[in-house]
């Protein structure tokens, strides 16, 4: 996703350390994380991820829900286990939204 | 992978406990039944819970529900001649169920029941909690 500029694209008013820690940062693997590169998840692969476990989980809670309902199961308690578990990873993903959203505009906010 | 931990535990927990209630329910009703499916007096069901591991929680306990069992020991045999079932010797025999004994068993399981919600929700609440740090 983001590519931090290298150094000789940043113009001439930048002094040359903060470039070389630019540098430093890009070879640590820090962008390459962002990018999917070794070792790492970029945030795209990660956020398809979560949404397709809340979507499972929301199906089995629907599945639990069904159950309950047609008579098939007697276990309450099961259906409001799956919509309980539901319900707190959704929350979990649209807070992890709200974090990349929020250092996404800090790093927009960045004076050049 | 479960968001609110520990959740499959108390969930076999929380069927076991229900099915308790189940059997008490049942015992509860059948105390006076003199002929059962099989002829002879009804026999109070009990239940066992055993301890099984359970893998994909990293080897936690959860409850398994062993074999429900008839009850053998013998119950009261009355003398009431003028009973339909009554043999030859004017016996009859009831049920091996003691109503006073099911209703502790039934506090017992719908205490634990309880219990395990009160995990559940307390679970919700950690959960919940934990996301609101970032916020």
């Amino acid at each position: 996703m983001f590519k931090l500029a290298g150094p000789q694209e940043l113009g001439p008013g930048l002094d040359p350390s903060s470039a070389a820690a630019v540098k430093d940062m890009e070879r640590s693997g820090f962008t390459n994380r962002a990018r999917g590169g070794i070792g790492g998840e970029s945030f795209g692969n990660m956020l398809d991820r979560f949404v397709h476990e809340v979507d499972n989980k929301m199906d089995a809670a629907q599945t639990e829900q069904d159950k309950v309902l047609t008579g098939e199961s007697q276990n309450l308690h099961q259906a409001m286990i799956a919509m309980q578990e539901a319900n707190v990873s959704f929350s979990l993903m649209v807070e992890v939204r709200n974090k990349l959203v929020e250092s996404y505009q800090e790093l927009m906010r960045m004076q050049v | 992978m479960n968001v609110l931990s520990g959740i499959n535990i108390t969930a076999s927990a929380l069927n076991a406990e229900k099915l308790r209630m189940d059997l008490v329910s049942q015992n509860i009703a059948n105390a006076h039944t003199t002929r059962g499916i099989d002829g002879k007096a009804y026999q109070r069901k009990t239940v066992t819970f055993e301890a099984e591991m359970d893998r994909a929680n990293g080897g936690a306990t959860a409850v398994h529900v062993g074999r429900i069992e008839n009850d053998s020991t013998p119950g009261e045999m009355v003398y009431n001649p003028s009973h339909p079932h009554a043999d030859g010797r004017g016996m009859v025999q009831m049920p091996n169920v003691d109503v006073s004994h099911e209703m502790v068993d039934l506090i017992t399981s719908s205490r634990a029941y309880e219990a395990n919600l009160a995990v559940v929700r307390n679970a919700r609440q950690m959960a919940t909690q934990a996301l609101s740090i970032g916020r």
